[in-house]
């Protein structure tokens, strides 16, 4: 007989209590709280939403109120200690669904965020040519990852809905699988129901959860592969049979498999969650002798895993090191001048518009952090003699796993690691919600039995200082991981991913699709880039260190520009510069123009001046094919570099017609 | 055996519903697909965790089943793409039953050894002991689809609601009043002009030079319509212009003299403008031929 029957079962499991008809008037009075709240929070959001649309103040209020409507009574019904197994598995299954609303509220038509439109045209070039590894302009590895985008793609082919309809549908799926997923993974370390529960609460607080996790991107469904590649980890871990071991062996490695396809940076931190296992169970075992066989299990995993990462990074997508490494590597740099006493550190919140309580939440946030994961290591350390030993050892390596929140927060204070900082987040979380779940539950279990005050009293008060806890994680970490442009919907600002889609660059780009055919390249900056490169179905290029197109723009009116930089356009067959005349009057949103390692200024003052925009304007190997209030496409005529600009000469007027016909 | 069959029924009879050639609408194919993929999903599960004793608590089952079925369509895609078979409805389908056929194969021979080895579908249940093989326990089939049934309602209620609510909130979104967004007007080279790469060639006669004007959110206004050859402005016209329109101008270039000489041609309405460059196809002069540079 499996071993698995004779222990008992992790997960959802819960006491039974009352009789089946008291169960039904629960499970009733449950589905009717739950429904009146989250559409009361639901339609809080909306006129947050529609405040920040119509700016008028306010939204950061009625959006945190509408959540906390929600989110709380879920939380109260999830840990609650006499709710059934199947009623808190229906729980948690809304409290996931209702989480995936902010994001699907904020723009519910299609791709919003920078990266989204990156991953909708990968999936769209897959819909329309079939071909998976086709290299993307606007994220440039993503091409090598094309599980999420196969799996758009196939859904839209076979069903007939649009890429947008069959993300939403795989990410949603996904989000609610990650929000169970966690419940699962907490319940294979202590099978009580109301930790795993308050597992999926504490790890929703995470500053990615909301928003970035739920947007049309590779981590969205790599890390919920991730949380249950976890599952089928310690499901091996604990097997005691060989069938057993083996098949839950075979799961792990072929979600791994399905993670390492995905996203390259979910893959390395689930080869390096396996390692940290493979160590603690390791070290465990030279005490506990029974933890040998799940240490070999552990590190078999690690190192199929790991072989896995290694022949994809190696051999299918042998760039992604390049592409990640000047985040890291940057951002270490950076801190270390930081220490070393150098200025070249962010200011948190500069020129911020997110209210003071919000600001406030964000830098109490790893405080309280802080606080739950020391109370949670002395839980750990007075139970180690009476946790099971496998229990003890994964408690040690989710604590572990868990740690790496605080350094990676230290990351945030340097402009290069900041983004590094907050994408950890999601993964840190999830040791730091397993192993501060059962502090949690004790310490609501631990007010029953004080003896100064009535028990009632005690858990209102325990439960009402957690709820407030929880409440300030949520904020403060949304706070300080997402930045408000992309939360809240508002007016049109030049330089802002979010913000960038203007009617303008829409019909620019479909006129384009439209007259010269799709998959063409062409130099342009970011947020032009983003809509050409999406919908326009186009290859946009806005230039790196070693193909500088950005200066062609940098250029000096009448000055030469570079001839490798030239000779680089036309061998690589670049047929358009697009030209946005906005640079000139105003700093982008985000102070990015083209990319982050631009050689431009940033100290407020447009980085161009008018000459240099319109200076194309005169150049007879640039035909100026497109043009709009702030938008121009040029056609490159690379055969025309030599023909000077001939200087204004009257031409004597001829007979000519302007014809008028409207469409 | 029925947990392989079953299954695999269902993925064959899901797969032949999303055939294109029944061009079924897609409130039919996404009820079919998702039903084969979690069928596959289902498969994927009994073949690698073994029976559900194996594979943990409703909860774990349930999501690897989805999990696994929603992570097929990648893995076929994947797996087909070194045969250079491209990402489309017919070889997808084919895929998925091929896996599907392959995960019933292997589910039957996991069940065929665990029965040679010992252990297999006779524990398929939790806690059943050895020994009870002569006969079920009265009630604990009906019991057991009485929880099927509630595990199914847990899980479909929450979505069913949240689908309502959802669905309303983005309609609230989509129907509500907008800001108006900035409205533009543009020009732009249209027709054959559109793909102009190179110095336009002129005859004697002139050219005419199809142009396209949009507007969209902007008020009615009169723009100035003006044909620059060199920057002078050699013709203009007064149009009004209407949002939500697209003019279609024909806009007739006059020859430039026969000099061999490159020259810009703009036409503007208002602020936009495209420049294009033109130079004469009568043949040059002596003094114009032997000119190094214009």
């Amino acid at each position: 007989m499996s071993a698995v029957t004779t222990r008992p079962v992790p997960g959802f499991t819960g006491s039974r209590f009352g009789d089946p008809r008291s169960r039904r008037v629960e499970a009733v009075r449950c589905a009717v709280t739950l429904t009146v709240t989250g559409a009361a929070g639901t339609a809080a959001i909306v006129i947050a939403y529609r405040r920040a649309e119509w700016g008028q103040p306010g939204q950061f209020g009625w959006f945190w109120a509408g959540m906390l409507l929600f989110t709380l009574p879920a939380a109260y019904w999830a840990v609650r200690r006499h709710t059934s197994s199947r009623l808190r598995l229906a729980v948690l299954i809304g409290y996931g669904a209702f989480t995936y609303l902010p994001k699907l509220l904020r723009h519910p038509s299609g791709p919003l965020y920078h990266d989204e439109y990156a991953h909708w045209g990968q999936s769209h070039s897959i819909l329309v040519d079939g071909r998976l590894f086709e290299a993307n302009s606007i994220v440039r590895v993503i091409g090598d990852f094309p599980g999420l985008h196969a799996c758009v793609a196939a859904m839209a082919a076979i069903t007939g809905l649009s890429i947008w309809q069959a993300a939403l549908l795989v990410l949603s799926t996904a989000h609610i699988l990650l929000t169970v997923g966690v419940g699962v993974l907490a319940g294979q370390l202590r099978p009580d129901p109301r930790i795993t529960a308050a597992a999926v609460i504490l790890y929703s607080l995470n500053s990615s959860f909301l928003f970035f996790d739920t947007q049309l991107g590779y981590e969205s469904l790599a890390i919920c592969a991730l949380v249950w590649a976890l599952v089928a980890a310690l499901g091996a871990i604990r097997a005691t049979t060989v069938p057993a071991r083996v098949g839950w062996s075979a799961s792990t490695l072929l979600l791994a498999a399905a993670i390492t396809a995905t996203h390259h940076l979910t893959a390395l931190w689930l080869t390096g969650a396996l390692g940290l296992f493979a160590l603690v169970f390791t070290i465990h075992s030279v005490v506990v002798l029974e933890l040998t066989t799940p240490a070999r299990t552990a590190w078999a995993l690690t190192s199929g895993t790991a072989l896995i990462v290694a022949v994809w990074l190696g051999l299918v997508a042998p760039h992604t090191g390049s592409y990640l490494d000047p985040y890291l590597g940057r951002a270490l740099d950076q801190f270390g001048g930081l220490a070393g006493g150098d200025d070249g550190g962010r200011e948190l919140f500069s020129k911020s518009v997110l209210p003071w309580w919000e600001q406030t939440s964000a830098y109490l946030a790893p405080g309280v952090a802080l606080l739950a994961m020391v109370a949670a290591t002395i839980l750990w350390w007075r139970r180690r003699h009476t946790d099971e030993p496998v229990t003890h050892a994964g408690t040690t390596g989710m604590l572990l796993i868990g740690a790496l929140y605080f350094p990676a927060t230290m990351l945030i204070l340097t402009p290069a690691g900041a983004e590094g900082a907050r994408r950890s987040w999601a993964f840190s979380y999830l040791g730091l919600a397993v192993v501060v779940a059962p502090v949690v539950v004790a310490l609501l279990d631990g007010t029953r039995r004080l003896p100064a005050r009535p028990t009632e009293t005690g858990t209102v008060l325990t439960g009402a200082g957690l709820a407030a806890a929880c409440a300030l994680l949520l904020v403060g970490n949304n706070a300080a991981g997402m930045n408000p442009s992309y939360r809240f919907p508002g007016p049109p600002v030049y330089g802002s991913d979010t913000r960038a889609a203007t009617p303008e660059v829409q019909a620019a780009a479909h006129w384009l699709l439209k007259t010269q055919g799709r998959g063409i390249r062409l130099v342009a900056d970011r947020y032009s880039g983003l809509i050409l490169g999406s919908y326009g179905e186009q290859h946009p290029t806005t230039g790196s260190a070693t193909f500088p197109a950005y200066d062609l723009y940098r250029a000096r009116p009448g000055r030469p520009i570079s001839p490798q930089l030239l000779a680089q356009l036309r061998a690589w067959r670049f047929e358009f510069l697009v030209v946005d005349r906005r640079m000139a009057e105003q700093v982008p949103d985000i102070n990015i123009y083209f990319e982050t390692n631009e050689p431009l200024r940033h100290d407020g003052v447009p980085a161009f001046d008018r000459a240099q925009l319109t200076k194309f304007d005169v150049m007879p190997w640039l035909i100026k094919i497109y043009d709009g209030p702030n938008l121009a496409i040029y056609r490159f005529d690379f055969d025309s570099l030599r023909i000077p600009v001939r200087p204004a000469d009257p031409v004597k007027p001829a007979r000519h017609d302007v014809r008028v016909r409207t469409r | 055996m029925k947990t392989i069959f079953r299954p695999l029924v269902v993925a064959y009879a899901s797969l032949s519903v999303l055939l294109p050639a029944a061009a079924l609408p897609w409130p039919v194919l996404l009820p079919a697909c998702l039903s084969a993929l979690l069928a596959v999903g289902t498969l994927w599960v009994r073949v690698l965790t073994g029976s559900p004793a194996e594979s943990g608590v409703r909860p774990a089952r349930a999501g690897l089943v989805v999990l696994a079925g929603l992570l097929t369509l990648p893995a076929v895609a994947l797996l087909l793409h070194p045969f250079g078979v491209p990402v489309a409805p017919v070889p997808l389908i084919a895929g998925v039953a091929l896996l599907a056929t392959l995960l019933g194969v292997a589910g039957l021979l996991r069940i065929h050894r665990g029965r040679r080895d010992g252990w297999g579908e006779r524990y398929d249940e939790p806690g059943v002991p050895a020994q009870r093989l002569a006969g079920a326990a009265p009630g604990r089939a009906e019991s057991r689809a009485q929880g099927s049934v509630r595990t199914v309602a847990a899980v479909l209620v929450p979505v069913v609601l949240s689908l309502l609510v959802g669905t309303l909130a983005v309609r609230a979104v989509e129907r509500g009043p907008h800001p108006a967004l900035p409205g533009y007007l543009t020009v732009a080279l249209d027709g054959w002009a559109a793909g102009i790469a190179h110095p336009l060639t002129v005859p004697a006669r002139g050219v005419s030079v199809p142009v396209r004007v949009t507007s969209s959110g902007l008020p009615v206004s009169s723009q100035l319509l003006r044909l620059r050859v060199d920057g002078a402005v050699i013709a203009s016209r007064r149009e009004t212009v209407r949002p939500g329109m697209v003019y279609g101008l024909t806009v007739r270039v006059p020859a430039p003299p026969p000099d061999g000489c490159v020259r810009a041609v703009g036409v503007s309405v208002g602020a936009a403008s495209t420049v294009f460059y033109v130079r004469s196809a009568a043949r040059q002069g002596p003094r114009a031929r032997g000119r190094g540079a214009c």
